[in-house]
């Protein structure tokens, strides 16, 4: 492998693998607090999606360009996505909250199911472009030559990475630093004696699923700036692979969601790029998704808990 | 008024099970003659296809958005008045007035009759009329094959979901296993086909060999199981329901990948052997099978579950530790359940791809896992009548809602989260059909007195 | 040769010491006490010997067979019974499927038997329904057969609880503080219980208690442990003036 092409297929890998990241970042968030499975959090990365492109074409519309467009349409989409997903768990997971957790799991199930097909009958099937906002220049590959070789990257790409990286460690804070945070990670340690102490849950967990949701806006916006595609299935299709590296990091676990996501990046990325060679052909990238999932069945297997899980003994 | 509904209730109760069927079985009989007279003469065009749901519902305007959704609705109301009418003189009636005349005739005759020769009469009965009843409208027999498949794959999925507790929600991949399988082999053996070539077998095994390739779909669905049975020992609850997902996405995606079969383009040619098959023996093939399918999968999951081997099952949803401390295999158990289930997922996919003539992976999706989900919710956990009753009323209400397109989905989603909101027991309420009115009370077994010999541990 | 024989066992939850260097020999026909402060480890010895738990250091053996590394049914199978510290009965089943159920091991006919009913299947069925219903007669509970065991008050539950650790058919009966949320009369006809279900079953009993007394009545020789370590053994007599049990025991209870 020539390290042209070994660099190259890195920076796609972690360029794909931060989208994963901030996606698996919702799920585990709301599993270490809920102990849920949020299933319907895929369709959420959807909406953002969605919401970013009414929100860009409106912008563009109105003649508003490259940077304000951009930062505009990431954080109205985060804004309008967080309030989405309190909504959801307002309406359908509080109300359950009692009541036994596989019946939440299903209604989580339903309520995913249900954003894709609400928003497949309102606006259709067909895939949507982003309007341009940024500098065309931005998804032209640069040539630098490092070490006398030639490598190619796309400032898109970087910039992908770059603000990934950022709501990363803006996240750690939120949960490390703040007072709430604190409450979060409490939740997960103790969910009955926390009440007690006089937090209040309901904010917490409100809480949680604007992080999750407007993470997953994030990376709803920036897949369709690097991706032309944006329709109602997105959420099952990208959704789930994040899902899978949640669950690979050890879902429940921050540092878990990132890591996982960059080893699902990387796993990908390289099933399909092994498959350029005449060797390994029988890799098309139709085994992406196979992989993925193989891997997600190993790993529950092996070791369920995943990377950083911790194991919950049951109580004889 | 409560008086009158008691006096209609205790005149529907005097009448035996049988008695509707023929009564039915006559109303189709005076549909044959005089449904399409009578349709033209009060302005629904002919004989209506699924008692006027279907057409009525196909008024509705759902491209003119919500302007035009309103506006149609006066014609969809006129429509229902007149199906009503047809509804009652051409069904209602007829039945109501022939039980009525056969209540007492049936009730004598059933009772000179040994118990399993008088369940074989209902069923004989059941199957004329559907045959007769489905037979005037293509569409209909369509229905019902659906109706049987779904009910096979709401019973068996009921075994893991509502008997033994746990969560699996990639019944579709075990269907996709099923309906894979036999379909290569029925369209090898026996039609003319771009892959295979020439038929195998001559006309007359396709008869024969039928059956049995469903099975082999099924045992193939079966092995395929084990994907899920075998995590099962380690993982439970929301991490198992990720693993059957993960096995439906991994199957689906795995015959994408096999070109040869058609790879995401599906496969077809099913029509070919439905063709050999009749032009052996020409009756409804597929509607045969799918009627002794439902019944095979109905008394084997039921038969499985009332025994004490089979108990360990519900012990196992109960307290999965104290059973197996209490002696309960829970692995064997648990190995059994997966496996008996996902057999029948794959018979209901055989039957499922012969019924449709064509398949493709994307028919096998985590969306057709979840309508299955959806039928075992609806009908109750823990309850194979309210499965079947659910497989029916989801079926004909898919079949109904088709002209709301996609939002008929969204209603499906729905009624999900709504039942898991307000009635987590389903319909059933986890009794079966049997604890609200007795066999005795149907016709299907004489009063308890004239009873004698061995009565089922189970019941 | 003892029935039960423990030697060494010791078990760490991580790097917690649940049970440390544990050694019993238990005779045929013995009813003993296992007693200790609450956290002591008692139930985690019941868990390892019925095989929820694999010990981490440690030998069980039951009539010289060694038990460790063998699932739970299987050790239940060979003959070990036992009822649990909160009731865990299979609380949406019929008392009676609750006891056939139990009879699991028992059971020879195939699946297929059960599915097309053949003459084997109807006759261990037939079997296992009538001992369980005996059963139930000896406790005086049949008429509860067909009663959801949820529906049962506690102290019922409790007497269901031990019918189906006996359906097990077993030879050594572990009991998981069987007393516990009883007043003291409902705890009088339960020792008479014990005592009687001893004889009528030839059966050799081990019964941890946390409250003291209520074993000093009925048991030949009680052990108490304490942090996972035994602490002292002997009649109960002995282990009423034993200064170390007082200490760690009986000190808590206040004198």
């Amino acid at each position: 492998m020539s390290m042209a092409f070994f660099f190259q297929q890195l920076l796609n890998a972690v360029q794909l693998g931060s989208i994963y990241a901030l996606i698996a970042l919702g799920y585990t968030l709301v599993y270490g607090v809920l102990l849920l499975i949020n299933f319907a959090h895929g369709d959420i990365f959807m909406a953002g999606a969605f919401i970013g492109y009414f929100v860009a074409t409106f912008l563009v519309g109105h003649g508003v360009g490259w940077p304000w467009g951009f930062i505009l349409t990431l954080l109205f989409s985060m804004a309008f996505t967080a309030m989405l997903g309190v909504g959801i768990e307002r309406v359908a997971y509080r109300p359950l909250r009692t009541a036994p957790r596989l019946s939440v799991v299903v209604t989580a199930l339903g309520v995913g199911l249900l954003l894709e097909h609400i928003t497949l009958g309102a606006l259709g099937a067909s895939r949507r472009n982003l309007p341009p906002l940024l500098p065309e220049t931005w998804k032209q590959p640069v040539e630098i030559s490092i070490l006398g070789e030639n490598l190619n990257f796309t400032w898109l790409k970087v910039l992908i990475i770059v603000i990934s990286l950022l709501l990363m460690i803006i996240l750690q804070i939120i949960v490390r630093r703040t007072k709430a945070g604190m409450a979060m990670r409490a939740i997960s340690y103790d969910k009955f004696a926390v009440p007690l102490m006089g937090v209040p849950v309901d904010r917490i967990i409100a809480l949680t699923f604007i992080l999750g949701s407007s993470l997953a806006a994030a990376a709803g916006v920036m897949y369709a700036v690097q991706y032309p595609v944006i329709e109602p299935y997105m959420g099952l299709l990208v959704g789930w692979q994040a899902f899978i590296a949640a669950v690979v990091g050890g879902i429940g676990d921050i540092r878990g969601a990132m890591v996982g996501g960059f080893i699902l990046g990387f796993v990908q990325i390289f099933v399909v790029a092994l498959g350029q060679f005449p060797a390994l052909s029988f890799l098309s990238s139709t085994y992406r998704d196979l992989v993925a999932y193989a891997l997600l069945l190993i790993i529950l297997v092996v070791r369920p808990t995943g990377i950083f899980g911790v194991a919950r003994r049951q109580k004889v | 008024m409560a008086q009158l509904l008691r006096r209609i209730k205790e005149f529907l109760g005097r009448i035996p099970l049988l008695a509707y069927l023929l009564g039915f079985l006559a109303a189709t009989g005076v549909e044959i003659v005089a449904g399409q007279a009578f349709g033209l003469l009060i302005g629904l065009g002919g004989v209506p296809a699924f008692f006027g749901v279907t057409a009525a519902l196909s008024r509705l305007n759902m491209d003119g958005g919500l302007g035009g959704l309103l506006l149609s609705i006066p014609s969809m109301l006129l429509y229902i008045v007149p199906a009503l009418v047809y509804d009652v003189v051409i069904y209602g009636l007829p039945t109501l007035l022939v039980g009525r005349v056969l209540a007492k005739p049936v009730r004598w005759f059933t009772s000179t009759l040994p118990e399993w020769l008088t369940g074989l009469v209902h069923m004989v009965t059941l199957f004329l009329s559907m045959w007769v009843w489905g037979g005037l409208v293509g569409y209909r027999l369509l229905v019902v094959m659906y109706i049987g498949v779904n009910i096979i794959m709401a019973s068996s999925l009921n075994l893991i979901n509502g008997y033994m507790g746990e969560f699996s929600c990639g019944h579709a991949g075990f269907m996709a296993v099923g309906a894979y399988v036999s379909s290569l082999l029925t369209v090898w053996l026996f039609t003319q086909d771009d892959v295979f070539g020439a038929p195998v077998l001559g006309a007359g095994w396709s008869i024969i060999l039928f059956p049995l390739i469903l099975i082999v779909g099924g045992i193939a669905a079966g092995i395929a199981g084990l994907l899920v049975a075998f995590p099962s020992f380690k993982t439970r609850g929301d991490y198992l329901a990720i693993v059957t997902i993960s096995v439906n996405f991994i199957i689906k995606s795995a015959i994408e990948n096999i070109e040869k079969i058609g790879g995401p383009r599906g496969f077809m040619g099913m029509k070919g052997v439905l063709r050999t098959m009749t032009s052996v023996i020409n009756v409804p093939w597929l509607l045969i099978w799918t009627f002794i399918g439902v019944l095979i999968t109905l008394v084997v999951i039921h038969n499985f579950v009332s025994s004490t081997k089979g108990k360990g099952v519900v012990a196992i949803r109960e307290d999965e530790i104290a059973a197996e401390l209490m002696s309960v295999n829970t692995r064997h158990t648990k190995v059994l359940a997966f496996t008996i289930s996902s057999f029948f997922a794959g018979v209901a996919g055989g039957l499922f791809a012969h019924v449709l003539g064509y398949i493709n992976p994307s028919t096998f999706t985590i969306f057709k896992s979840t309508e299955a989900l959806v039928m075992v919710y609806l009908g109750g956990m823990g309850s194979l009548t309210g499965s079947v009753l659910s497989a029916g009323i989801f079926t004909v209400a898919m079949e109904a809602l088709r002209p709301l397109e996609v939002w008929k989905k969204v209603l499906v989603w729905l009624m999900l989260i709504l039942l898991m909101m307000y009635r987590r027991e389903g319909i059933m309420g986890g009794k079966e059909l049997t604890d609200f009115i007795s066999l005795e009370r149907l016709g299907l077994r004489r009063p308890a007195k004239e009873v004698k010999g061995y009565a089922p541990a189970a019941d | 040769m003892p029935l039960l024989q423990i030697n060494h066992l010791t078990h760490f939850f991580g790097g917690l010491r649940a049970v440390y260097d544990f050694n019993l020999n238990l005779e045929k026909g013995e009813l003993i006490g296992l007693i200790g402060p609450n956290g002591a480890g008692k139930t985690t010895i019941f868990n390892l010997v019925t095989g929820a738990y694999r010990p981490s250091q440690g030998d069980i053996r039951l009539n010289g067979d060694s038990l460790v590394g063998l699932r739970p049914h299987q050790i239940t199978a060979k003959g070990i019974g036992r009822t649990f510290q909160t009731i865990r009965l299979w609380n949406n089943l019929s008392v009676l499927d609750n006891i056939r159920i139990a009879q699991f091991a028992q059971i020879r006919y195939g699946v297929v038997d059960s599915i097309l009913h053949t003459r084997r299947y109807r006759d261990e069925e037939k079997e296992i329904k009538k001992r369980s219903l005996e059963l139930l007669e000896v406790f005086e509970l049949r008429h509860l057969a067909d009663e959801i065991v949820a529906n049962l008050p506690y102290g019922q539950q409790r007497e269901v609880e031990i019918v189906r650790a006996l359906a097990t058919k077993p030879r050594l009966l572990l009991l998981d503080e069987p007393a516990a949320g009883m007043n003291p009369g409902e705890i009088d006809t339960l020792l008479k219980l014990i005592q009687w279900i001893r004889k009528e079953f030839d059966l050799t009993i081990w019964i941890i208690e946390h409250q003291m007394r209520v074993i000093m009545g009925i048991c030949e020789r009680i052990k108490v442990i304490d942090f996972g370590e035994t602490i002292a053994e002997g009649t109960p007599a002995e282990i009423q003036s034993n200064p170390r049990v007082l200490k760690a025991y009986l000190g808590e209870e206040g004198i």
